[in-house]
């Protein structure tokens, strides 16, 4: 067990350098990195400032050093200035961050509760009403664009029927502002997991060993839960890694739909703003989030699944 | 066994609704339902729509998608704008036909989806056997890669690329081909690592047969079902990725119709003309959900454990 958490430990170690080897070479590729920083009056740098910068960003070494320094520098915790913020990049990224965290959570488990037993009843009473009223479901979250789900949500229910607000979380906590995000958000996750918890479910209610447990005259809900449901449950696991990073996807939409003033607008607003110091920031932190989640998810699914040996 | 499948052509073939001796509760109604549980006929029709579409874009649309007519702006569906002008589906807010660009817009979608999904596809499944099959160094790396694109948040990745390069046509393709890449390697090589210990490909391995032979002869076949249905699931997720983009503005550059973007520019009229966003987003669902449909319906087919007609 050992051994493969620091297997995987070191994995992660190595998506994070290689993320932001990424991040650093298309932030070469975008030109001088001097010529973002603009001089009081909003000019570019006279030319000692610029002598000045570049020695303090180790630009004058050559590309390899200019890359270790700066991951030392990540390690370090110095993520430097936002360009368009004119404040450490740090103060940005905590002020955002929750806010999406909330919407994040929220919207998660709203698609869990909604997904996972709907996929379950949809296995057990496959091909009767429920089922085709759960797939139904999750064939408009699947196939309906979550920006287009958004603009509808905001036309119906904020626009002709004015029950809830349109976006803008406002200073304090209100349900109400939470209800249309986190639904729109969470709608396409609760159609992956009620897929895959149905077609899992299927196939394990065709095995040996449920329908041994059936014919030894096992209560058919123990069935279900015990036998079926616990083999059942690995997919939809697994899916929740990919499901975390389709948030951090779905948010820079869902947060420019509804106005949310979380990491994902700020994302769009650093690109734009050609906001390098920012983007690499935040980019980080996704990736450390992304990171150990699947970490979480490698070990739990080990965990669950004996027959998965620790190599 | 002979008489079984004569009468199943018998009755195909002839007037009465009957299939396999079997009658149906509401006649022709039943018998209706049952060949579209069967076939997935209108999922079909609209991808050949989409394809048409594309390919004759310039023939089938009613208008000029790029010539606007201001006096007719935000026309309403099934109205006739100001100057005398039938809209189908409407006006946008310059006076442009929004038939002729949601039909010029399939034409983008379909190009991007066809191109990006083969390559991701064909790149993935290879990377995927050999991973799965020779293990050890190969496995690694291709791993590692595959770890690293997967942490990275793909919306991001592709508005810092596109902030660098410019909105351009390939370097969309070129983005949303990395997309279906990690999918395809984890599928792949987790049926490969199955496989490779299975009887049948331990015996061809006893027999003699090379590396590359199982992994074309014996692997391949039990690998490509889960690779041709994944793809078919995945051309949503492209076209979903693509839309997103373009509502982004990160998509193909401006006069060029992509739904997604004609989605984006309605949403600030949605008060005054609902319907700027809201039928290409309809065209964007139909074209998905057909596209999750005949993937539903191939993994049915091909894979008989799961078969859920009837």
């Amino acid at each position: 067990m050992r051994s493969f958490l620091a297997r995987r430990v070191l994995y992660g170690i190595i998506a994070i350098l290689g993320a932001l080897l990424v991040i650093f070479v298309l932030s070469r590729l975008s030109g001088d990195p001097l010529d973002l920083y603009l001089d009081e009056y909003g000019g570019a740098l006279a030319e000692e400032t610029r002598e000045k910068f570049r020695r303090e960003l180790a630009l004058d070494q050559p590309v390899v050093f200019q890359y270790v320094i700066w991951v030392g520098r990540y390690l370090r915790g110095q993520y430097g200035d936002s360009l368009i913020h004119q404040r450490p990049v740090i103060t940005v990224v905590q002020e955002r961050f929750w806010t999406s965290i909330q919407l994040g959570v929220i919207a998660w488990t709203f698609g869990t509760i909604l997904g996972v037993p709907l996929g379950i009843v949809s296995a057990v009473q496959r091909g009767r009403l429920l089922d085709y009223v759960a797939r139904g479901i999750a064939l408009i979250g699947q196939a309906a664009p979550v920006f287009w789900v958004g603009i509808m949500a905001i036309l119906i229910f904020s626009g002709e029927l004015e029950w809830l607000p349109s976006g803008t979380r406002g200073d304090g906590f209100a349900v109400r502002n939470y209800i249309l995000p986190s639904i729109v958000l969470g709608w396409l996750p609760a159609a992956a997991y009620l897929r895959l918890t149905r077609s899992s479910m299927l196939e394990v209610l065709e095995s040996e060993y449920v329908k041994f447990a059936r014919a030894k005259g096992v209560n058919y809900g123990s069935v279900i839960w015990k036998h079926a449901f616990r083999n059942a449950v690995i997919p939809p696991l697994t899916l929740s890694g990919l499901i975390l990073i389709g948030f951090i996807n779905g948010t820079t939409v869902i947060e420019t739909v509804f106005s949310w003033p979380g990491l994902g607008r700020v994302a769009v607003q650093a690109v734009q703003g050609n906001d390098f110091p920012l983007i690499s920031a935040i980019t980080f932190l996704t990736v450390v989030l992304y990171v150990i989640v699947v970490l979480t998810m490698d070990v739990l699914y080990a965990i669950l699944d004996p027959r998965i040996r620790y190599a | 066994m002979t008489t079984q499948s004569q009468e199943r052509t018998v009755s195909d073939a002839a007037a009465a609704p009957t299939v396999v001796g079997r009658q149906f509760a509401l006649g022709w109604i039943g018998y209706g339902f049952y060949i579209l549980r069967r076939w997935p006929i209108i999922p079909a029709l609209i991808i050949i729509t989409l394809l048409v579409c594309a390919v004759f874009a310039d023939q089938v649309a009613p208008h000029d998608p790029y010539v606007n007519n201001l006096l007719d702006r935000n026309t309403a569906p099934l109205a006739t704008g100001t100057s005398g002008q039938f809209y189908l589906l409407g006006s946008d807010f310059i006076g442009r036909d929004l038939l002729s660009r949601i039909i010029h817009g399939a034409r983008i979608s379909a190009m991007v989806v066809v191109v990006s999904i083969t390559v991701g596809v064909s790149v993935g499944t290879t990377c995927g056997l050999l991973a799965g099959y020779f293990g050890r160094h190969i496995d690694e790396i291709i791993m590692r890669i595959v770890d690293v694109w997967a942490a990275l948040p793909f919306i991001m990745l592709a508005l810092i690329v596109v902030s660098i390069f410019g909105q351009d046509l390939r370097i969309l393709i070129a983005l949303l081909a990395l997309i279906s890449w990690p999918g395809a390697v984890r599928l792949v090589r987790a049926q490969t690592l199955s496989l490779r210990e299975s009887d049948y490909v331990q015996f061809a391995r006893v027999a003699g047969a090379s590396s590359t032979r199982i992994l074309l002869r014996h692997i391949l076949p039990g690998v490509i079902n889960i690779v041709v249905v994944s793809a078919t699931l995945g051309v949503g997720g492209i076209i979903l990725t693509e839309a997103t983009l373009s509502y982004l503005a990160v998509g193909i550059p401006p006069p060029t119709p992509a739904w997604g973007a004609m989605v984006a520019n309605g949403r600030e009229y949605i008060g005054d003309a609902w319907w700027l966003s809201a039928i290409p987003g309809m065209a964007i669902f139909l074209v998905v959900m057909a596209g999750n449909f005949l993937g539903d319906w191939m993994r049915d087919r091909w894979d008989p454990n799961l078969r859920q007609l009837d």
